[in-house]
């Protein structure tokens, strides 16, 4: 498949993810259940579709399942060249715990209500994954420099700062 | 590329949401009509309710029927009564009512 056609799916596949996602947690009360039920389980089918693409296209360049490795972080780290290892990590951390999530969820719902608990647990762990995920990602494609002109200023307004000690 | 994900994902969630909502009302509506008839048979003290929406006795007679049946049996009385009173007043009035 053409990587472009493959890109625009990805971002299909991640709004459907995180739209669902989104409204699966804010309507985990009691009196939204059918709402929170419906979104569950379209959080449950986007993770589905996810793993039979990577599984029925194994060798595209973007629809390819992430498969982290501990070396590369050690590698990465090191040399810090390339593609920033956390990406695959954060990945496939967010693909085990958004799915186990929906899965116990849909369990808990029909077959084991004793999941119940452990359905909310994981969910909120997902949810800390979830963050850790978007601040990675602002940091790597809109947060570096940003951040680098915030510490620029920050040095720049306080004089007993580390910057203006070593200029002098 | 960031802000247009943001958007992406905001308007997939409104899109789920009202489509969730849509599921839930209906899922509700559902819900209140399955349980339509077995709140009228607790009302009505045990007697079955059929799927037409009218209440069957089936033959048994709860307590509270048999309640209703001493006022149904005192209004008979009273009929008799009503009845007694007609009689005696033919018999025994002193006006012919033509």
């Amino acid at each position: 498949m053409n990587p472009k056609h493959q890109r625009a799916l990805l971002l299909f596949w991640h709004a459907w993810i995180g739209g669902s996602y989104l409204v699966a947690y804010l309507t985990a009360d009691e009196d939204t259940y059918g709402m929170h039920l419906f979104a569950g389980y379209a959080v449950l089918a986007a993770i589905v579709v996810r793993v039979l693409s990577g599984l029925i296209a194994p060798n595209a360049k973007l629809l390819k399942l992430p498969r982290p490795k501990r070396g590369s972080l050690q590698d990465w780290f090191g040399a810090g060249k390339g593609r920033h290892p956390l990406f695959a990590w954060f990945a496939a951390t967010l693909l085990v715990t958004v799915g186990a999530s929906a899965a116990t969820g849909a369990l808990s719902d029909s077959l084991m209500t004793w999941l119940e608990d452990p359905h909310e647990a994981i969910s909120e762990a997902s949810l800390w994954v979830i963050f850790g995920h978007i601040a990675f990602v602002t940091y790597m494609y809109g947060g570096k420099p940003w951040l680098k002109q915030a510490v620029t200023k920050l040095t720049d307004r306080f004089p007993f700062s580390y910057g203006k000690e070593h200029s002098i | 590329m960031l802000k247009k994900m943001l958007i992406h994902g905001l308007t997939a969630a409104a899109v789920i949401g009202a489509a969730a909502a849509v599921y839930a009302a209906g899922r509700d509506h559902a819900d209140a009509i399955d349980n339509a008839a077995p709140a009228v048979q607790a009302d009505t003290g045990g007697r079955t309710a059929t799927g037409n929406g009218y209440i069957a006795d089936g033959g048994k007679r709860s307590e509270r029927d048999g309640a209703f049946r001493l006022f149904r049996a005192h209004d008979r009385d009273r009929d008799d009564d009503d009845d007694e009173r007609s009689e005696h007043r033919r018999k025994h009035h002193d006006h012919d009512d033509d």
